[in-house]
């Protein structure tokens, strides 16, 4: 070790003493400084614990309106032959009316087997 | 359940990092306070500088690894004790400019008017020896990067890396600071410190 390092280590050592030889008003103080400073830390990390959570949140609120929807849908998607309007529904009962009072209609009732025999070409000929 | 367990390892993990946080901050604060009252001569201003130096530190670098929080540390101080100087140079140069142009005291330096908080109080003064009074006048009368060069390889005891991330510069500027800080130091001290 040279002159200059052992001075300078020597120099170094008593600034430190002189550092941990600080009255109690400043040690008071910077200890009021650095219970400052972690309390900032510490709202800072709860506040970044909080929004970490957020994107869970959010994905959990999605699946569960997916679900919703889902669900709800069920009933809605599966087929309904029935006429859905007020307007078609009065058009198919007054077709049923016709069919009911024509006379061909009733003749077919009646022979009905033979209808159910006769080939379709001849029928469309037949009618 | 195992939210709950996330929820405790996070919770203790954020109080390791308050824990050594405080280790940290305690560990540096006095020779944080002395480097900057050597540098700027008044322990009020120090003191704020030191605070002012722990709050940025854990909004911009808490989440550092640790290795690095000393030179991030140190760095912070160094640029504010640096703002400390620019600021009471525009201070001057405003008050000399008041005077100037003022007439109710014509010749009135506020500056020079305000009661000089560096200078300890008579029982204070009683308790200094005169060696280590030279030593931090010596210390004090520095050029600003030599002084910081020292204080942090002499006093906080970081390498030539860590002392130059500290300063901002290369490895070589802070061998040549520290080494003219130690010959000036030398000379100036004279028998004191032989």
């Amino acid at each position: 070790m040279t002159d200059q390092d052992e001075f300078a280590q020597r120099v170094g050592q008593r600034l430190r003493d002189r550092a941990d030889e600080l009255d109690a008003a400043t040690r008071s103080r910077l200890n009021r400084a650095r219970q400052r400073a972690l309390t900032e830390l510490e709202s800072k990390r709860k506040l970044s614990g909080s929004r970490q959570w957020l994107p869970v949140g959010a994905a959990a609120l999605v699946a569960m309106i997916a679900i919703g929807l889902w669900q709800g849908r069920g009933p809605d998607e599966s087929p309904d032959p029935l006429p859905v309007t007020f307007h078609e529904s009065v058009v198919v009962e007054a077709l049923d009316f016709e069919m009911l009072l024509d006379e061909d209609a009733f003749e077919m009732i009646e022979n009905l087997e033979f209808f159910v025999w006769l080939p379709d070409d001849e029928l469309e000929t037949a009618g | 359940m195992v939210l709950d367990d996330l929820g405790s390892v996070r919770e203790g993990s954020a109080l390791d990092e308050l824990r050594a946080m405080d280790r940290f901050l305690a560990d540096v604060e006095r020779r944080a306070f002395r480097m900057a009252d050597i540098a700027i001569r008044n322990p009020d201003d120090a003191l704020d500088i030191v605070q002012d130096t722990m709050l940025r530190f854990v909004r911009k670098y808490a989440d550092r690894p640790r290795d690095e929080w000393r030179p991030l540390f140190f760095r912070i101080l160094r640029n504010r004790i640096t703002d400390h100087h620019r600021g009471g140079s525009v201070r001057r140069r405003l008050f000399a400019w008041i005077s100037i142009g003022g007439e109710d005291e014509p010749g009135h330096d506020p500056v020079a008017a305000a009661p000089e908080k560096s200078q300890p109080g008579p029982e204070k003064q009683a308790g200094l020896d005169d060696a280590m009074r030279a030593l931090e006048n010596a210390v004090g009368k520095l050029p600003s990067r030599q002084q910081q060069a020292f204080m942090l390889r002499a006093v906080e005891g970081l390498d030539v890396a860590a002392t130059a991330a500290a300063m901002g510069c290369s490895d070589g500027s802070v061998k040549q600071h520290y080494y003219r800080a130690v010959h000036t130091l030398r000379a100036a001290l004279g028998d004191h410190w032989q």
